[in-house]
């Protein structure tokens, strides 16, 4: 087992290893990689912002063709049945008393 | 070109000035992020990122402090930010953080030697950089300004934006929980 001693030396020495310590020398080329890196960003973006604006248009455009689409399908089959006269059901007993009594609904004084 | 042309410059587009901005402070994001990241492609991704982020944000800069200490600001704040969302890709972090999870520790890069290092320091440089990554937020950047960029107190409280008394206590306080990391991990071997 080390002493107790000999432990913090080591941590002391741990301690001070990063004195003195010399700059490192980033990439010559950071700059044109900066460049690249900011071109294929706009790009990205540009392609990102063209699809999501097309992506837009095509559900208008659906949306406008269902709902233009489904306005002239209810119209088409729609409309003779709201203009066609709407018949009564007749029970048995309206049927004869139509039958024997024709102006029986209009008084004549 | 002097610091305010080099604003203007930025400020209207000019890649010029962006070159010249790149070519002066280059050394200085590179090594402030390798001391947090502890690894050199990503330290190389995250100062290309850093630049990026002043060319866009330039508008933003107050001129109530120096052009370095912004810069620096924008350095240690992406180097934060890598490695919180590696340590929220690495364990499902997102919900643990919802809870308010300290997650200094899951950060662990492999050894890492600083190609600054003496050579006769390599191996004890390597030890102090995973003790460093134990250390909270604040004192770990107090501590890598302080050993990594050689900073004085004043220049750290201008950049971590808080008093010279605070630099001062979290400089002691990184250094004693190093000392008692150290002591421990050399106690163990």
């Amino acid at each position: 087992m080390k002493a107790l001693r000999e432990i913090e030396e080591q941590a002391a020495q741990a301690l001070t290893s990063l004195d003195n310590l010399q700059p490192v020398e980033a990439n010559a080329y950071l700059y044109s990689k900066i460049k690249n890196r900011m071109i294929e960003r706009r790009q990205t973006a540009a392609v990102a912002y063209t699809r999501l604006m097309f992506r837009l248009s095509a559900a208008l455009l659906l949306f406008l063709f269902i709902n233009i689409g489904s306005f002239y399908l209810l119209n088409r089959f729609q409309q003779p049945a709201t203009h066609a006269p709407v018949k009564k059901a007749a029970t048995g007993i309206t049927a004869v008393s139509e039958e024997f009594f024709p102006g029986a609904s209009s008084y004549s004084y | 070109m002097t610091e305010q042309e080099l604003i203007a410059g930025l400020l209207k587009g000019d890649e010029n000035a962006f070159k010249t901005v790149v070519d002066t402070y280059k050394n200085m994001v590179y090594n402030t992020v390798l001391g947090f990241l502890q690894n050199t492609d990503d330290a190389e991704d995250v100062s290309q990122d850093v630049f990026i982020k002043i060319y866009e944000n330039i508008g933003s800069f107050k001129h109530q402090a120096k052009l370095s200490t912004w810069i620096y600001r924008i350095s240690i704040t992406q180097a934060m930010d890598f490695i919180r969302h590696r340590n929220r890709k690495k364990r499902g972090g997102f919900i643990l953080s919802l809870f308010g999870s300290k997650q200094e520790l899951l950060y662990d890069p492999p050894d890492f030697v600083h190609p600054g290092v003496l050579a006769e320091h390599k191996e004890q440089s390597a030890i102090l950089f995973k003790a460093i990554n134990q250390l909270p937020e604040n004192q770990k950047t107090a501590f890598i300004l302080q050993k990594v960029q050689d900073k004085g107190q004043r220049e750290i409280a201008e950049i971590m934006q808080i008093s010279e008394g605070a630099v001062e206590s979290l400089l002691s306080r990184a250094k004693a929980n190093l000392k008692k990391l150290l002591f421990n991990y050399y106690q163990s071997i």
